[in-house]
């Protein structure tokens, strides 16, 4: 052999040995597609929706008449839908699965399924008694109502065996009372549409542009380093457990799981803005929107006269408008971390989760056109001027919203939001575990708020009604729709509106932490909380509800 | 008296009950590991690797406040001039939401993560620190930067027994060790 063979044969070697890690990092990248997959599905996932801010839920999931024997006290602003011209609304009702419920249920969405289907699958707990005054008080109560012990995500992710801890969306005192004994929770905030990139960015390997490296190369490096630390600190370390599980999850391209929650997020924008301006069965066409009277101030009794037209405070809608103010509404960040909560259970990341709101306080809608739509009036000043605000939201929590944009609002934001728990489901259902299970069965969905709201007699707004709390499950193993716990009649001036009533089988009025109880019976997981009771359990493969008690007591409601 | 000595023996009755569990049970005491926020692994990883850390703290961990903990103090960004810091980096980084990082982050896989990635590049994307190369005693110089008052004994006896010879690949992985490990990270 002469030299120039020697070094054409030792080129081509170094090619080959330097070509085929590439091409061999190819096919592990195929194999990444795979990556994360439902690991070990004996536990239960718990998804918590957390209204937080306080919605009005009478037209929703507070069932305030169960039946036609259960009295109900109609109110003003306690309502689905617009009875008049006026905007004077009322609650309808209808059967579905054995119970009445608002005639909201029986609408369907823009595929042509009913909302009750949602029904089939739900328990409803309602008349439960917060019993502290405030937001952040009350979501504390129901997120962590004992405060020496974890919160509900804190417990369930101290007892989880999946790869990532809880995983909540949003900043807000909801978010804020985490806290576990062991394992710290992922808090991701809302403040970009790509939430999945936050939560799984820091398992990215940076690439290696050389030929010659890999990162299976950099992950043998590092699992020689955690095996030293493992001689040194134990096996059983958590920190370093941690560590190894970190490596576990490392991948080389984030890119198709990114792809994957991008085409969710698609689904779930689409959904919404297909359904949310849907406006049937809320008697729109009824409504004839006065303006106000720009010449004759002193007819204006303020809000004995106008409330009903409140947005805001001292912002009152100019009801000829009103169309371009509700195209413009979306949801915010609901599609998003439907589209995360979707990809981290199928992927069996995680197995708790809580979609919440961005910020201190949750609206129904965002970015509702305000553009020379709405009239500030200034009393002292003695005339009526437009705002400058180009967009406003539609709170939650509606102090300052009047009957006419609370319903709506209100009924918009329900109307969208069950076709993103209706495709949640139906996409976990499609994933079968062993023993004929799906990932829905093995799936906990709770709803809740702080609490159900007060009218005012002004329908100006409404008031927290800390006594009146509802937390609605959802799950593939509720095999019927149940409605349980006692509420009051209330009276002339308040109506029905939800006010806890005591239950007899307690001797008590419910209480948070029974909701707690029960969440972690469900889970199959031990309850920190002393002497609360179980208002959901098992029976078989089925959950139901222990509590048989659903009575509209007389008494007044605050 | 029969009813007082029915009473002493509850009471003794109860109080060996007690002991009895308490030697079954033990005292009953929670106890969590602290780890140090974002400013402290930062700082304490610039002073081993140099000034040319920054960066690559910077990117892989800094920025992670809320899964790495360490709130900023807004009360120490003082400007004498508009747009002039005193103090760059007194800056809370992503405004005053950084104000409201956890002071004592639990574990969790992300912190891991970023901190895993962190002393990687540290070690493997850098020559090994000046003031480290052409020591003697490697390990000794190592142990004496990142556990100034001990504590690591173990963790250097491990590390001397397992490499003989300390060439350029078992410095950097006895570095990387170190990095890694828990002891000088928590409070």
């Amino acid at each position: 052999m002469n030299r120039r063979d020697f070094m054409l044969r030792a080129f081509k070697g170094m090619v080959i040995t330097g070509l085929l890690p590439q091409f061999s990092s190819c096919l592990r990248s195929n194999d990444d597609k795979k990556y994360f997959f439902p690991l070990d599905q004996s536990d239960m996932n718990y998804v918590q929706l957390n209204f937080y801010g306080g919605p009005v839920r009478w037209g929703f999931d507070n069932f305030l008449r169960p039946t036609e024997s259960h009295e109900f006290i109609p109110t003003r602003m306690v309502g689905g839908r617009f009875k008049d011209g006026m905007g004077d609304v009322e609650l309808k009702w209808v059967k579905k699965h054995g119970y009445l419920v608002p005639d909201f249920w029986d609408l369907k969405m823009k595929s042509g399924v009913e909302h009750s289907t949602l029904l089939q699958n739900m328990i409803s707990i309602r008349g439960v008694d917060i019993n502290v005054s405030g937001h952040p008080h009350g979501i504390i109560k129901t997120v962590r109502p004992d405060s020496t012990q974890p919160s509900i995500q804190g417990v369930i992710s101290d007892h989880s065996k999946s790869p990532l801890p809880s995983i909540i969306f949003g900043s807000n005192p909801a978010t804020r009372s985490y806290e576990s004994i062991k394992r710290g929770g992922i808090k991701i905030p809302l403040n970009e549409r790509n939430l999945l990139e936050q939560i799984l960015s820091p398992f990215v390997l940076a690439e290696e542009k050389s030929l010659f490296g890999s990162n299976n190369d950099k992950k043998k490096i590092i699992t020689k380093v955690l095996d030293n630390l493992k001689l040194v600190e134990g096996a059983e370390d958590k920190y370093l457990k941690e560590l190894y599980g970190s490596l576990d999850l490392f991948i080389d391209n984030l890119a198709p799981f990114l792809d994957e929650y991008e085409s969710y997020l698609s689904k779930y924008e689409k959904l919404i803005l297909q359904n949310i301006r849907n406006f049937d069965g809320l008697s729109l066409d009824k409504l004839s929107l006065r303006t106000l009277d720009m010449g004759n101030l002193s007819k204006f009794k303020s809000e004995d006269e106008w409330g009903r037209y409140k947005i805001d405070y001292q912002t009152y809608l100019r009801g000829d408008n009103l169309e371009e103010m509700l195209s413009s509404a979306d949801l915010g960040f609901v599609p998003h971390q439907f589209a995360c909560t979707e990809f981290l259970l199928k992927r069996g990341l995680t197995n708790s989760l809580m979609m919440s709101t961005p910020n201190e306080m949750g609206s129904f809608l965002y970015n509702c056109s305000n553009q020379n739509n709405v009239h500030q009036k200034s009393f002292s000043e003695g005339k009526i001027v437009s705002t400058k605000d180009k967009f406003v939201s539609i709170q939650m929590d509606s102090h300052n919203t009047g009957t006419i944009l609370q319903t709506i609002a209100s009924f918009m934001f329900y109307r969208g939001l069950v076709p993103c728990l209706d495709r949640l489901k139906n996409e976990l259902k499609a994933i079968q575990i062993g023993d004929n299970k799906s990932l829905f069965d093995k799936t906990l969905i709770h709803l809740c708020s702080e609490f159900e709201r007060i009218p005012s007699e002004f329908e100006s707004g409404t008031e927290h009604n800390h006594r009146s709390h509802t937390s609605s499950f959802l799950s593939g193993s509720i095999k019927k729709f149940q409605i349980a716990g006692n509420i009051k009649t209330g009276n002339n001036v308040y109506g029905t509106i939800g006010t806890a009533g005591h239950v007899e089988k307690f001797g008590r009025n419910l209480d948070p932490r029974d909701i707690y109880q029960s969440i972690c019976s469900i889970m199959k997981i031990k309850s920190p909380v002393p002497r609360a009771e179980v208002l959901l359990d098992w029976k078989g493969d089925e959950i139901t509800s222990t509590l048989n008690e659903l009575k509209n007591v007389e008494g007044v409601s605050c | 008296m029969l009813k007082i000595i029915l009473l002493m023996l509850f009471i003794l009755s109860n109080l060996a009950f007690a002991d009895d569990y308490a030697e079954k049970n033990g005292p009953s005491v929670k106890k969590t590991e602290r780890f140090a926020g974002r400013f402290f692994i930062r700082n304490t990883l610039m002073e081993i690797f140099g000034k040319s850390a920054e960066p690559i703290i910077e990117a892989n961990y800094f920025k992670a406040g809320k899964q790495v903990g360490g709130p900023c103090d807004i009360y120490e960004q003082v400007y004498h001039e508009q747009d002039h810091m005193e103090d760059p980096t007194r800056e809370c980084p992503g405004g005053k939401p950084a104000s409201k990082y956890p002071h004592f982050p639990k574990t969790n896989i992300l912190r891991s993560s970023h901190l895993l990635k962190t002393c990687y590049e540290l070690v493997y994307k850098q020559p090994i620190p000046s003031s480290l190369q052409g020591q003697n005693d490697f390990i000794k110089s190592v142990s004496k930067k990142f556990y100034p008052f001990g504590g690591d004994e173990k963790l250097r006896e491990t590390l001397s027994l397992k490499f003989k010879k300390w060439d350029l690949e078992s410095r950097k992985e006895a570095l990387f060790t170190y990095c890694l490990s828990p002891g000088w990270q928590r409070l």
